[in-house]
């Protein structure tokens, strides 16, 4: 059954010019229809909030692929050890900027760290040197790997729906081919 | 492969003040959205959305993973009620689950069930994912999301 849906596999950058909401449900609906085993009892009774109404967005701000948030530029970093601590954290990233803020959870099952951290810078490029010195490197004797937490995606904004065909064009004729 | 992940989650009951919820789901090509209607002292509704990066949706997988609920079943879960109802449904790869039980109040609940093993699973990955989640969510736009 999952067979038919062989086509649809590589859709190119241009099939995404059509209508972005649409392929967006299309490309959830596919990954549920390519599942070939299912298990529970919400298969026929769900009725998610989620399709229809706007979602509020930050502001478009964004260099390369990384979404600016509304007070700064976040990282995620994945991979710390279970016993580090905020300290520990701050101490590997304060060399490349001011840290505005650090979250760093806790697993609700052995209160010990889940494995990620949430670093905010308030500039692009501390933020970006973070990641670039820090990402495969080694923290408390595993290795950490970091990334901007935000990013573009397909659409930018449902707020900016009217001007999306003209952004559109413009970002294409302006981005280069390869980051 | 790598793309065949979506999670959705939702919380809710209706009462006195209507149809109080909290949802959120991760769409495959990264899309986060996450809405949270209280009508408790007039809070309107919330819906925010965000693109998250690959090692984000990396880090939710090992989330997952790691709480092996798609080893699990809903059969034997408390049915939804007046009290409430939540949504877990998850796409990983071919397998794909949709469970629905009640609210929990506690790990007492959990304990006292008929599948205790599978209640735990889900109990804590649905804190684990709430608390991603809701640390996402501030970080970008700065709201306390709760």
């Amino acid at each position: 059954m999952a067979d038919t849906y062989e086509l649809d596999l590589e859709p190119g950058a241009d099939d995404f010019a059509e209508d972005e909401m649409m392929l967006d449900d299309d490309t959830t609906a596919k990954v549920k229809s390519h599942a070939t085993k299912r298990k529970g009892r919400g298969f026929n009774d769900h009725e998610s909030s989620l399709s229809k109404e706007k979602f509020d967005t930050v502001d478009a701000d964004t260099v390369g692929n990384a979404q600016r948030s509304v007070e700064g530029w976040v990282i995620i970093v994945t991979g710390i050890h279970k016993e580090a601590t905020e300290d520990v954290v701050e101490e590997k990233f304060a060399d490349f900027g001011e840290i505005q803020n650090i979250t760093l959870n806790v697993d609700r099952r052995t209160g010990y760290i889940k494995g990620y951290a949430l670093v905010e810078f308030k500039n692009y490029d501390e933020a970006k040197e973070a990641i670039d010195e820090c990402d495969n490197t080694n923290l408390l004797g595993q290795t950490i790997h970091c990334d901007f937490a935000f990013v573009k995606g397909n659409t930018s904004s449902s707020k900016s729906h009217e001007s999306r065909q003209s952004r559109r064009g413009r970002d294409r004729s302006k981005s280069p081919r390869r980051r | 492969m790598s793309d065949e992940f979506y999670v959705r989650y939702y919380v809710g009951h209706m009462g006195r003040f209507g149809h109080e919820f909290l949802e959120f789901e991760f769409r495959p090509d990264g899309k986060l959205r996450y809405a949270n209607n209280s009508n408790y002292k007039n809070d309107s509704m919330i819906r925010k959305e965000v693109y998250v990066s690959k090692t984000v949706m990396n880090e939710l997988k090992r989330i997952v993973e790691e709480s092996e609920i798609m080893k699990e079943d809903d059969k034997l879960w408390p049915l939804a009620d007046k009290v409430g109802r939540q949504e877990l449904e998850i796409v990983y790869g071919d397998e794909h689950i949709s469970f629905t039980t009640s609210k929990l109040g506690s790990l007492i609940d959990v304990q006292e069930s008929e599948d205790p093993e599978g209640m735990r699973a889900f109990y804590y990955l649905i804190q684990d994912l709430k608390c991603f989640v809701f640390s996402l969510i501030s970080s970008h736009f700065k709201i306390k999301p709760i």
